[in-house]
């Protein structure tokens, strides 16, 4: 027990300053930060995960009482599109004759030889700043940091930290990414940046392609931000509804399985 | 006096409580209910200014081990928020509950919208505010003036004699 009257207010300047500080190690890449990071996850590990036992029955009956009419209009939805590819299965040679051609003209890489390792989505958590994931697949199965995460349907972010087992990843919703994009009808490039959780990914087109774009154009990744993008990655259809946006072709609601690009250990 | 240890143990549970399970978990699919904030709004109510910083720099530390903020983030709001909310409480010190509790429902909205601009200032959070971002505020902010209540809210096991 101590004294409420034994602190001053040098205590609490010391401790704003002390997280000051903290925050200023962090950002300069101090590496023990990391490191405390990781000792107190792994110490609090079994509470947590008795934790996730004893509320996810609970999480899981809150969803699906509050997500009823979403589950129903996105079954709704997967039927109209189980329709629709069986029309289109029959288009598909063609198409592939057409991407084979297109990615000899451009480049494109998003199903190149470049090893993919697949990672179950074990933790998906949603702070008032970020949403964070985590994966089943960490340092020991090859992910590093910097690493691009898909879906089948294209970019969703980037891995930010590993542990042995682990890994953390950003979202491209998040603000603090950034990822050059081009569009190959136009040719139109420029920096996609994330928005916030929910929100379409804004997108900075260098001025004087603006007027060659179309709303409902592709754009995939460039390559061009220092290989931290393969290039080829598809990332979301521009929307010129108000500001220049793009809808990622990811979906970040419903995260289960994703894929890590495993481009440094390609190298 | 302050019973510290029960005090650590309840921000130890209240953390993770939250990364565990109301991270996941959308309040009437509009909401995410924000525990530590209200705990650090709720002590700062019942705490002197100087140990309120001391307790909001805990939980907050505690806080950045699971987030990918910058370490330290969360330690300088929880500290600074406790320290001034805990200075501004007795400007309001009411007998009538439905005052305090509209004035801790206010506290936890400055909390809250400082978060969002210290988190805008290192590139994190949403770049707008929209409609939805009010609709959250104003759900967490009904919610946080009850679980904040230093008397039968989250504080409610710390003892101060």
């Amino acid at each position: 027990m101590l004294n409420t009257h034994v602190p001053t207010r040098r205590v609490v300047g010391l401790l704003l300053v002390t997280a000051m500080s903290l925050i200023a190690l962090d950002g300069g890449g101090f590496g023990p930060i990391s490191g405390i990071r990781e000792a107190g996850q792994s110490a609090t590990a079994p509470v947590r995960d008795a934790v996730d036992w004893g509320t996810n029955p609970f999480a899981d009956a809150w969803q699906g009482v509050t997500s009823y009419d979403e589950v129903q209009a996105e079954n709704e939805e997967l039927r109209r599109t189980i329709a629709e590819l069986e029309g289109q299965v029959g288009e598909v040679g063609d198409l592939q004759a057409e991407l084979s051609e297109l990615r000899n003209v451009t480049g494109l890489s998003f199903a190149s030889e470049l090893p993919i390792l697949a990672a179950r989505v074990v933790d998906d958590r949603r702070g008032v700043l970020e949403r964070v994931i985590t994966l089943d697949q960490g340092e020991d199965d090859g992910v590093v940091v910097g690493m691009p995460v898909v879906t089948g349907a294209g970019l969703i972010g980037r891995v930010t930290d590993t542990t042995g087992a682990n890994s953390t990843v950003r979202l491209i919703s998040d603000a603090r990414i950034a990822v050059g994009v081009v569009s190959h009808s136009s040719g139109a490039s420029g920096v996609a940046k994330g928005n916030g959780e929910g929100e379409a990914l804004l997108v900075d087109i260098f001025a004087s392609e603006l007027g060659q774009l179309e709303g409902g154009e592709r754009f995939v990744t460039s390559g061009v931000d220092g290989g931290l993008y393969p290039p080829g990655i598809p990332v979301g259809e521009l929307s010129l509804d108000g500001i220049p946006h793009l809808v990622s072709y990811g979906d970040l609601d419903t995260l289960g399985f994703v894929s890590v690009i495993m481009t440094k250990a390609a190298e | 006096m302050i019973g510290w240890p029960k005090l650590a143990l309840l921000a130890v549970v209240v953390v993770l409580l939250q990364v565990s399970f109301f991270d996941q978990t959308m309040l009437a699919d509009l909401a995410r209910v924000d525990l530590p904030a209200f705990l650090v709004v709720g002590l700062a109510n019942k705490l002197e200014p100087d140990p309120a910083a001391i307790a909001g720099f805990g939980v907050g530390i505690f806080l950045d081990l699971f987030y990918s903020s910058p370490f330290g983030l969360f330690a300088l709001l929880f500290c600074f928020a406790g320290w001034a909310i805990a200075s501004i409480t007795p400007l309001v010190d009411v007998a009538d509950a439905f005052t305090r509790y509209g004035a801790r429902a206010v506290e936890f909205a400055l909390l809250w919208m400082l978060t969002w601009f210290i988190g805008g200032v290192f590139g994190m959070g949403r770049t707008s505010l929209d409609w939805t971002t009010f609709t959250e505020l104003l759900l967490l902010m009904a919610v946080g003036g009850f679980l904040s209540d230093p008397d039968r809210g989250l504080a409610r096991p710390v003892a101060v004699a």
